[in-house]
């Protein structure tokens, strides 16, 4: 196939000299732009591509910040991650909707990095409590701190769950509730099934060696969850706590969760320790309310 | 980082090229002037360059690939065979119909995989589309693979030796005969304001192999059925968006990562689509999350270790908390199996957990409400006449294939391969019936026949003035049928309970009664005809004499009077415990009372204000004590009256009694009609006769508190408690459900048949014109678009409208402290849509995510009668955007969201509005949004928001919210 330069058209025989020159100059700098490229790798050249983003600042020197579910992950495998190199196809990171997903200061974005960081130096995750415990931290930080310890089956979670219980205010924001609380409920919600959650709240209802008292309201609560979800070995041991309880809402009320606590011989058994009646509170599918 | 070459990458060869037009140049510039020019070739100019800045708001140029057609077949039928040669030609448009020049496309991927009846790869992804695409003078490109087609099966994506032949997985088995795909993947990158994102158009091209005669494409779920709630798929960096794309490297025997060193190599982990994604969906209720799993006998073991649902891809994704929100399953469980009631309550929290697991199969496979728009994917039947040991054992992961499996009575032997699934599973109506068994109760019209209410009449009564208008004083008359799904009349027995909501105006609802009607209000046949109840509470119609035969007239007439609305009578007896003043006045309709010192009163105690003081005194029950504040309650809890109907100065007198209960035909009778109650048993002379009584409902003049009032809002955020019944259009919401109870496996099983609320609009005062809900579009049906029904409150609740009736009003609070005294304090929440709805939604996107807490109801004894829910793992599963997709859920044709509604009460307004902070607030949750707001707030609160970003403004909620995606 023949190309012919638009340039050399019949009509425009006296454009040949421009032409030539034209075709010289072009010519250099199609010379120098192919010794530019072909000199320097692709990446260099290229955006970084949606989702591979530069390493940043903590929470976001962790570098293998870590997508965990659709929406949110980015495609590619972080910097530093330690997952091996494996063909192009196939080392897409599944995350969808994710282009300008960016990390941000969401608890959900920290706990990912915090939880990331555990599990390559989860001693380097500990140290930090005191940058999070008792610097101007906020909350959201706090907790993703705290759950990416817990997750992340840290020996010392219940240590720094019991400190952040006890020293942080019980004071709810336009945020959300108190750190003290959120703790008690986040460890509520894994009572039924794990037995770290359980000695938490055990340790936070009844523990009152601390330097600093839990404050009222989230001791009876935790009291009240430990109670509904106890075993029938730990149930055995509420009555000693309750006995040297002196804050009689908080028995009250644990004991009605003892009520609604599905062992039921064992807890029928607190209350006779207690001198008590038995009580058994029957779950009831809600009517109308 | 991938591989995979970006646009620009590409300059190394768009150099080559420029140096071979050089030389062209240069070659041409040569040729003789006199020879004669030959014929300009045909036009093959590629289109131009597309910019890759958009403007943010802009419309996306729109990538649409269409593969033409193939050639290289060797075949004698034109199918294709081994060792042939495909070439692709194929077209990029864009939206308006013009070409994309393939370079555009940073990444270009084509595969082929094969057959459509059971997937493997056959010639596995390259990436070198936009390279060595070539550009056709009909504006089209052809790519041509580089390899032929193979005689066997690729291997799987990170195949190990854990899978295999009777898991599906071909690999080295020669090709069969077929129908097989092409699927082709462009993704084009561009930036909005410096923010990188990606376009992608993807093309799944069937054809036929090896002398097949019918294409046969794989449909068992359809691109609908994943964008009914994902809006549009996007995975992969936003490249991969069709489900049939997908299908192809998702195959059977596919893995993830492998890798050693993360997630201990994460043996046995497969990404085949049929496992992966049932498991995705099902990651909470997975038997093997939550440490379920079989012994050797085939019997349950639930104290296996649990294993969470991981995938290990670039990093690892967890997705063990995932649920599929769809309803009767996402909170009513599946019946029980045999044994649970035998089982421990660890064991039997595993099983619940598991019963609520997904079962709706159709939601996926089929046409999910069976009646449109979305139609049924032509091979969704595969899913039940197809079981195999995958499929099956992607959900039912406590199964281990190598031993039996017991449950229900049945032992299900050890199975090798799928060859024997059809033998149990394949018989029609039979307990291991596919389709039955997923069938939950609920929507089994043998079971649940169903309940409806249509209220077809609603009129002033009473006292009225027959202006067509509901004014405060008149009653409301209510004319409805009751009906189950067939349309046949339901029997009231059949009615175990009967709720309804007034609200209104509907351009800000605020509550006026909450009232629980018993089904022996439905008298006569149908249509039945009633007056909507009130409960009055704890009214002193006089003092008993000496003398016996005492009549008491009560305020208001009738006395309903029937069961679950009977008339209660008390003596007061005694003046004991508390005993105290007021710290703080005391105006309706406050529902606490400040008084100095607390020491002496407590729950349920009944006090009596003012003792002695004409036209002042008035009895109350205590709900709680909190400090020295005496709580009462709210229109939703009605087993306490709401609080005072007098107003009472500070230093009013408040005392404990004793209230002595009295008993109807022993102690007193009632004459219903004319409100008399006659002391048949001395009652004792100089005490107060105390009545809590149901009769006919009046329009009130002012307001009632709010749902849960506990003064966490005000007329800020349009509460109007308290404050002159507005005109406008209100709304009675009116719900009910009959209790079902289904013995199965010899467990029983209670359901409730919920019905949908029935909602009935009307007008109040001199209104003259309905006005619609203006908030959300089409009646919910964006919710039903994920949750394809709605079941709240222990299911008692169904349906979109059932939600606004409480959840629409302002001011409405989630369960205070004085009525669930361990509950936390939850300061500033709402259960009015406007902030909890937006919160919910945003689950795990929110920056204070964990921190969220609603305290909603609870089945346990006061002080833990709550349930504290949070909602950090919630996704909102629509891509672009996720919550900020605002038309997801408002409706495409709804512009509510644009900006947050003026709610002033238009004669009693105290404070300014703050209705942005509330609304926008609930979403923008961190802590320098919060101080955005606060900054552009007066200290009066006065807000400064719709400067910027009201329509029209720089900074618009839509512009702010719309994807440029």
């Amino acid at each position: 196939m023949q190309l012919r330069s638009p340039l050399r058209s019949p009509a425009s025989p006296d454009r040949k000299g421009l032409a030539v020159t034209a075709m010289f100059v072009f010519g250099a700098l199609a010379a120098a732009f192919l010794v530019q490229r072909l000199l320097v790798p692709d990446e260099d050249l290229v955006p970084s591509p949606p989702g591979e983003r530069p390493a940043l600042a903590l929470p976001w020197t962790v570098e293998d910040a870590d997508p965990a579910v659709p929406g949110s992950a980015p495609e590619a495998s972080r910097v530093a991650t330690t997952v091996a190199a494996v063909p192009a196809a196939e080392a897409e990171d599944p995350g969808g909707g994710t282009s300008a997903r960016r990390p941000r200061n969401t608890e959900r974005d920290q706990y990912l990095a915090f939880l990331a960081l555990a599990r390559s130096d989860l001693g380097r995750l500990e140290g930090m409590a005191a940058e999070i415990l008792d610097g101007p931290t906020p909350q959201a930080r706090r907790m993703a701190w705290l759950r990416a310890l817990y997750d992340a089956g840290s020996s010392r979670a219940p240590e720094f769950f019991g400190r952040a219980i006890r020293t942080i205010p019980d004071r709810g924001a336009a945020q959300g509730e108190s750190l003290p609380s959120v703790l008690v409920h986040y460890l509520g919600s894994r009572a039924s099934r794990d037995p770290r959650a359980r000695s938490l709240l055990e340790e936070t209802a009844f523990e009152r060696t601390g330097p600093q008292p839990v404050p009222p309201q989230v001791r009876r609560r935790a009291a009240a969850l430990l109670a509904m979800a106890a075993t029938p070995k730990e149930l055995a041991a509420l009555p000693y706590h309750l006995a040297r309880e002196i804050d009689a809402e908080l028995v009250a009320g644990c004991l009605s969760a003892v009520a609604s606590n599905p062992n039921r011989e064992a807890a029928d058994s607190v209350f006779v320790a207690m001198g008590r009646t038995p009580v058994r509170h029957e779950p009831v599918p809600e009517t109308d309310r | 980082m991938t591989s995979s070459r970006h646009p620009l990458g590409s300059w190394r060869a768009t150099g080559l090229a420029l140096a071979a037009g050089l030389l062209a140049f240069v070659f041409a510039g040569c040729d003789d002037d006199d020879n004669p020019p030959p014929p300009p070739p045909p036009a093959k100019t590629p289109p131009g360059k597309t910019p890759t800045e958009v403007a943010r708001g802009a419309a996306l140029p729109g990538i649409v690939v269409e593969v033409v057609k193939l050639t290289g077949a060797s075949g004698a039928d034109g199918t294709f065979q081994v060792g042939d040669t495909i070439s692709v030609n194929f077209k990029v448009r864009k939206t308006d119909g013009t070409s994309w020049n393939i370079t555009d496309f940073g990444r270009g991927r084509i595969m082929l995989s094969g057959p459509t009846s059971n997937y493997q790869r056959v010639i596995p992804e390259v990436q070198d589309v936009p390279t060595k695409a070539v550009y056709n003078a009909d504006d089209t490109y052809t790519y041509t693979f580089a390899t032929a087609i193979p005689a066997v099966y690729a291997a799987p994506i990170n195949d190990s030796s854990f899978f295999g032949p009777d898991d599906g997985e071909w690999k080295g088995q020669p090709l069969q005969a077929g129908t097989y795909s092409i699927g082709l993947s462009l993704g084009w990158d561009y930036t909005v304001d410096g923010e990188s994102f990606r376009d992608a158009g993807n093309e799944v091209y069937d054809f036929l192999f090896g002398g097949a005669t019918k294409i046969e494409s794989r449909e068992v779920v359809g691109q609908d059925s994943c964008n009914q709630c994902h809006a549009t798929m996007r995975f992969h960096g936003d490249l991969r968006r069709e489900v049939t794309l997908c299908l192809l490297c998702h195959t059977s025997g596919s893995e993830d990562r492998n890798n050693p060193a993360v997630e201990g190599g994460s043996p046995g982990v497969t990404i085949d689509f049929r496992v992966m994604i049932h498991k995705i969906h099902n990651g909470r209720h997975l038997p093997a999350v939550l440490g379920v799993a079989t012994n050797a006998d085939g019997s349950r073991k639930y104290d296996a270790t649990p294993k969470p649902y991981k995938v290990v891809a670039g990093s690892v994704h967890d997705y063990s908390h995932i649920a599929f929100p769809v309803w009767p399953n996402f909170n009513i469980a599946m019946p029980r199996d045999a044994g649970y009631t035998a089982l421990t309550s660890a064991q039997k929290t595993q099983e619940d957990t598991i019963r609520t697991g997904v079962t709706s199969c159709a939601v996926c496979h089929g046409d999910p409400d069976g009646a449109g728009p979305i139609q049924a994917p032509k091979q969704g039947a595969l899913a039940f006449s197809q079981p195999t040991r995958r499929a099956c054992g992607s959900c039912h992961d406590d199964i281990d294939w190598s031993l039996p499996y017991k449950a229900n009575n049945v032992a299900m032997p050890a199975q090798a391969n799928d060859s024997a699934c059809l033998l149990c599973h394949g018989v029609v109506n039979s307990a291991l019936d596919n389709e039955k068994a997923h069938l939950h109760p609920l929507l089994d019209p043998s079971f649940n026949p169903g309940l409806n209410f249509q209220i077809t009449k609603l009129a002033e009564g009473g006292t009225n003035n027959n202006d067509g208008t509901i004014d405060p004083g008149e009653k409301v008359a209510i004319t409805m049928r009751v009906t189950d799904d067939k349309g046949a009349d339901a029997l009231p027995s059949a009615v175990a309970s009967m709720n309804a909501v007034l609200h209104g105006p509907v351009t800000n609802n605020n509550v006026v009664a909450y009232v629980s009607i018993p089904a022996g209000a439905l008298k006569g046949s149908q249509p039945f005809t009633l007056f909507l109840p009130e409960v009055v509470y704890l009214e002193s119609p006089g003092v008993a004499t000496a003398a016996l035969g005492d009549v008491f007239t009560t305020a208001r007439v009738p006395h309903w009077d029937i069961t679950g609305a009977l008339t209660s009578v008390w003596v007061r007896t005694a003046t004991t415990g508390g005993n105290s003043t007021l710290a703080g006045a005391a105006n309706p309709p406050a529902n606490y009372l400040d008084v100095v010192d607390a020491t002496g009163f407590a729950r349920n105690d009944y006090v009596v204000l003012e003792d002695g003081v004409a036209g002042k005194v008035e009895y109350l029950q205590i709900q709680n004590v909190i400090g020295n504040r005496l709580w009462f309650s709210s229109p939703y809890t009605s087993a306490y009256a709401p609080g005072v109907t007098k107003s009472h100065a500070v230093g009013a007198t408040v005392k404990e009694v004793r209230l002595t209960a009295k008993v109807k035909g022993t102690d007193f009778t009632i004459n219903a009609a004319t409100g008399q109650i006659t002391e048949v048993t001395e009652f004792g002379a100089g005490n107060a006769v105390v009545v809590t009584y149901t009769t006919d409902f009046v329009m009130p003049a002012t307001y009632p508190l709010s749902l849960n009032d506990g003064y966490d809002f005000d007329d800020a955020v349009g509460e109007w408690a308290g404050k002159p019944i507005v005109d406008g259009t209100y709304s009675v919401t009116w719900w009910g459900a009959r209790t079902l109870t289904l013995d199965l496996f010899g467990e029983t099983n209670s359901y409730r048949g919920t019905a949908r609320a029935a909602r009935q609009d009307f007008l109040v005062g001199s209104a003259k014109t309905l006005t619609a809900y203006p908030f959300i579009a089409d009646l919910g049906k964006t919710c039903n678009a994920c949750h394809q029904d709605l079941y709240f409150h222990g299911g008692g609740r169904r349906g979109y409208e059932a939600c606004i009736a409480c959840h629409g009003t302002a001011g409405s609070e989630d369960r205070p402290q004085y009525v669930a005294g361990n509950a936390g304090a939850t300061t500033g929440v709402s259960v009015d849509f406007r902030q909890m709805l937006h919160k919910i939604h945003k689950g795990e996107e929110l920056e204070n995510a964990s921190s969220y807490i609603v305290n909603g109801h609870s089945s346990a004894a006061f002080p833990n009668n709550f349930t504290a829910y949070s909602y950090e793992e919630v996704v909102f599963p629509a891509w672009p955007g996720g919550v900020q997709n605002c038309v997801r859920c408002h409706g495409a044709s709804n512009t509510a969201w644009y900006a947050p509604v003026t709610r002033k009460h238009p004669t009693a307004q105290v404070k300014p509005g703050q209705n942005w902070r509330f609304v926008c607030g609930s979403c923008h949750d961190g802590e320098a949004a919060q101080a955005h707001i606060d900054a552009m707030s007066a200290a009066s609160g006065s807000e400064s928001c719709a400067v910027c970003h009201d329509p029209g403004k720089e900074w618009n909620v839509q512009f702010m919210h719309k994807q440029t995606r």
